[in-house]
């Protein structure tokens, strides 16, 4: 059982222009058609360059923002419509579920959580608005339990704490408003065991914010987001911030606590190294788009994808010897997301461009038991049919 | 003039008077940098590798001065027959340092939008600066800042100069501000973090670009980052300092091959590598030191895992160990082959 599952995910930004009466003239698709999943216990690193979306992924499955489309299943559970208003949860029903062949022919072949919503269809002899009546009875419990189960650690500590609360105070709230703590001795008792679990002090309780580095300060949040026994973070460029030195300290601590929780990971990154350091799986996205995903290490040992290749080319290694891959090199900047390319988005870039690039989005191939590239390159390098389609022309 | 160094720093100390103490950001620095050379300048924030090099560049001003040393570079500028000889950059008058700053020492910081002017265009801002440094006429200006944006990469030049600085994207402002560096052959160039800003496609086309110019132009280059990684693809010369000190100083193959300082050992040891499949990474415990009055020891002393009982009765003084490798440590690593080097055979 999957943990987390991303199915063709897609967020989009409207761009609003005009006065006073304000028109929707277009969409930044930050996010565009991206499926992924994780296993408790498990890392998936996600990785592009500023604009690929990779942080607004992040916060879509925490429902900071709401997703355009796409389903997001936590724990068997569909979670994508616990903050939708009623009309719109009622078309999302209808559009994802109502409209699947089984769910009119006895509900066969469903995987658990459409059978959940399949359920409650049944049971409201399907009628949508009392479909979504069943499905959202006890929705603030429900709420409740995706806001602890899942946590998020931004790149800025300074930013996502807040600096008139110490450490004591920012801590013991969640603990008390999830019940895991009774009362306020027992919160404090815990706050303690956790600050010594991220590798700080117990009396740096009563600390605010700005007595602390950088680093103790990024542990503050990881205290904080592991505090509730979520089961999915979001690791937003943890790291990023910090001097190397104290980026190991971080991501050292972060595997400590993986184990320990059993958590799943999804960890967003520009930094490649550190993406193969730390994650089992990883997706590339190029201007809201999944170029390449699967395994890790087969990815860094077999990259396909040219613009894959290109960021390895790119990302310096800390060796005088090594020279860099000029050939995989590419030039050019990332184009503007309001107003990409036809046909695949990189084929601007691309030193491999051929006709069919700038008129087709390429689909994802499988290439390999866990590895897809969406690249006309290797159309004839799938070992089974395409895993998905690719989304419809830009 | 190649037989002497271009610039010669000897104990700099760069000092800034602040209302809770005295910061020592930077304390008895001394390099050479040679015509040729590019002497990267690696350490974590507030290892005083930017004050070090804004030391050189006469860009410290008030509440910080240089308390001592000498920052000797070998020019003609001031000698009335055209001379080259050592003038000492730390002794100069401000008003002096405008006639070495642009057209000696050509600086490239981390971010572009800091050193282009918003409100003039490309075209403006380049020209104004070889015809106060060159005295050449507006035209032949023009027709140089062209030829310096064809150099560093830009298309359709004679239109860009004419573009404001946000019409560009941020690598192309970063090969503007390379371009406006260049402008007046200058024998020092400065870069402070280059790179930092860009994605990782783009800074790798800045840094192939600062390379070839580097290599064309023949100036000597000081490259400052916190990244090991782009210090390892650019640099001849490696100075790696931590709390206001150089710790080691070596030719850049040394410094990874041979660390002998237990800082850039253990340095090198945390970093995640993208070459090789590691299983752990070794962090260095504690936190980076507080500039503020700190006892004259060796800074890295309560992260150290070498330390010896000498380390905490006195502060060791930048040796000679080899050929061309300095370090600053009582107790050094001999000999050790880190672990993810042995992974890579």
């Amino acid at each position: 059982m999957k943990l987390l599952e991303v199915r063709h995910l897609k967020k989009y930004f409207p761009i609003r222009q005009g006065f006073l009466i304000e028109r929707v003239v277009g969409f930044v698709k930050a996010v565009d058609d991206v499926s992924f999943g994780v296993d408790r216990g498990k890392t998936i690193g996600i990785v592009g360059e500023s604009g690929c979306g990779k942080t607004t992924i992040g916060k879509t499955i925490l429902r900071l923002h709401e997703a355009t489309d796409g389903e997001i299943v936590i724990d068997e559970e569909d979670t994508t419509f616990y903050f939708m208003s009623r009309k719109r949860a009622i078309e999302y029903l209808k559009k994802n579920y109502f409209s699947l062949p089984a769910f009119s022919n006895g509900g066969k072949d469903l995987e658990p959580h459409q059978l959940k919503i399949y359920k409650a269809f049944k049971e409201a002899q399907k009628n949508p608005s009392r479909t979504l009546k069943i499905l959202h009875e006890n929705l603030d419990a429900k709420r409740k339990m995706l806001r602890r189960k899942t946590q998020i650690v931004f790149q800025d500590p300074m930013s996502s704490i807040n600096p008139r609360m110490t450490v004591g105070q920012m801590l013991t709230e969640p603990l008390l408003f999830h019940k895991i703590a009774a009362n306020m001795d027992e919160a404090i008792k815990i706050v303690k065991d956790l600050l010594v679990q991220v590798g700080l002090k117990p009396y740096h309780i009563d600390r605010y914010p700005h007595q602390f580095s950088g680093g103790q300060r990024q542990r503050i949040a990881i205290a904080r987001a592991i505090s509730v026994h979520p089961e999915l973070i979001v690791l937003d460029e943890p790291t990023s911030a910090l001097d190397v030195s104290v980026q190991a300290q971080i991501v050292k601590l972060l595997k400590d606590l993986q184990v320990e929780l059993n958590a799943g990971y999804v960890f967003i990154s520009h930094n490649l190294a550190l993406v193969r350091f730390i994650s089992d799986e990883m997706v590339v996205m190029y201007l809201g788009r999944m170029v390449e995903k699967g395994d890790s290490e087969e990815i860094f040992d077999n990259p396909l994808h040219p613009y894959t290749r290109a960021l390895l080319a790119a990302a310096p290694v800390p060796d005088p010897k090594k020279k860099r891959n000029r050939k995989d090199l590419v030039g050019g900047q990332v184009p503007s997301p309001i107003n990409r390319p036809k046909g695949c988005f990189f084929h601007p870039r691309c030193k491999y461009k051929m006709p069919i690039c700038e008129k087709e989005y390429p689909p994802m191939y499988r290439v390999a038991d866990n590895h897809y590239v969406s690249c006309h390159l290797y159309k004839e390098h799938q070992i089974s049919d395409t895993f998905e389609k690719g989304g419809e022309d830009a | 003039m190649s037989d002497k160094p271009i610039l010669s720093v000897k104990d700099m100390c760069t000092y800034f008077d602040m209302a809770e103490g005295t910061v020592k950001a930077v304390q008895d620095v001394s390099f050479d940098l040679w015509q040729d050379e590019v002497l990267g300048i690696v350490g974590e924030t507030g290892s005083g590798k930017s004050v070090t090099v804004k030391s050189v560049a006469g860009l410290i001003d008030k509440p910080g001065y240089i308390a001592k040393g000498e920052i000797l570079f070998y020019t003609d500028e001031f000698s009335s027959e055209g001379k080259l000889e050592y003038v000492d950059l730390a002794k100069l008058p401000k008003e002096q340092y405008s006639r070495i700053r642009g057209k000696h020492i050509g600086m490239i910081f981390q971010d572009p939008m800091t050193s282009l002017d918003p409100m003039y265009t490309i075209g403006d801002q380049m020209v104004e600066t070889i015809v106060h440094h060159e005295g050449t006429s507006e035209e032949e200006a023009r027709e140089r800042a062209v030829k310096l944006l064809e150099q560093v990469g830009i298309p359709k030049p004679v239109e860009r100069l004419n573009d404001y600085p946000f019409q560009l994207s941020g690598g192309q402002r970063q090969r503007v501000v390379i371009a406006i560096a260049l402008s007046c052959n200058p024998e020092i160039l400065i870069a402070d973090e280059p790179s930092t800003a860009l994605d990782v496609t783009v800074q790798a086309q800045i840094l192939e670009l600062m390379k070839d110019l580097q290599k064309q132009y023949r100036s000597g280059l000081l490259f400052i980052t916190h990244d090991l990684a782009v210090i390892a693809e650019i640099a001849t010369k490696i100075q790696v300092m931590y709390g206001s000190y150089q710790m080691e100083l070596a030719p850049s193959e040394t410094i990874f091959d041979n660390p002998m300082h237990p800082y850039t050992n253990a340095l090198l040891e945390c970093i995640p590598r993208l070459d090789v499949k590691q299983e752990v990474l070794a962090p260095i415990p504690g936190q980076p030191p507080i500039m503020l009055n700190p006892p004259s020891l060796c800074p890295f002393l309560p992260r150290c895992q070498r330390a010896i009982d000498r380390c905490y009765k006195e502060m060791p003084e930048l040796e000679q160990v080899e050929d061309n490798h300095f370090i600053r440590c009582f107790n050094p690593v001999v000999n050790k082959v880190s672990v993810a080097k042995e992974e890579l055979k």
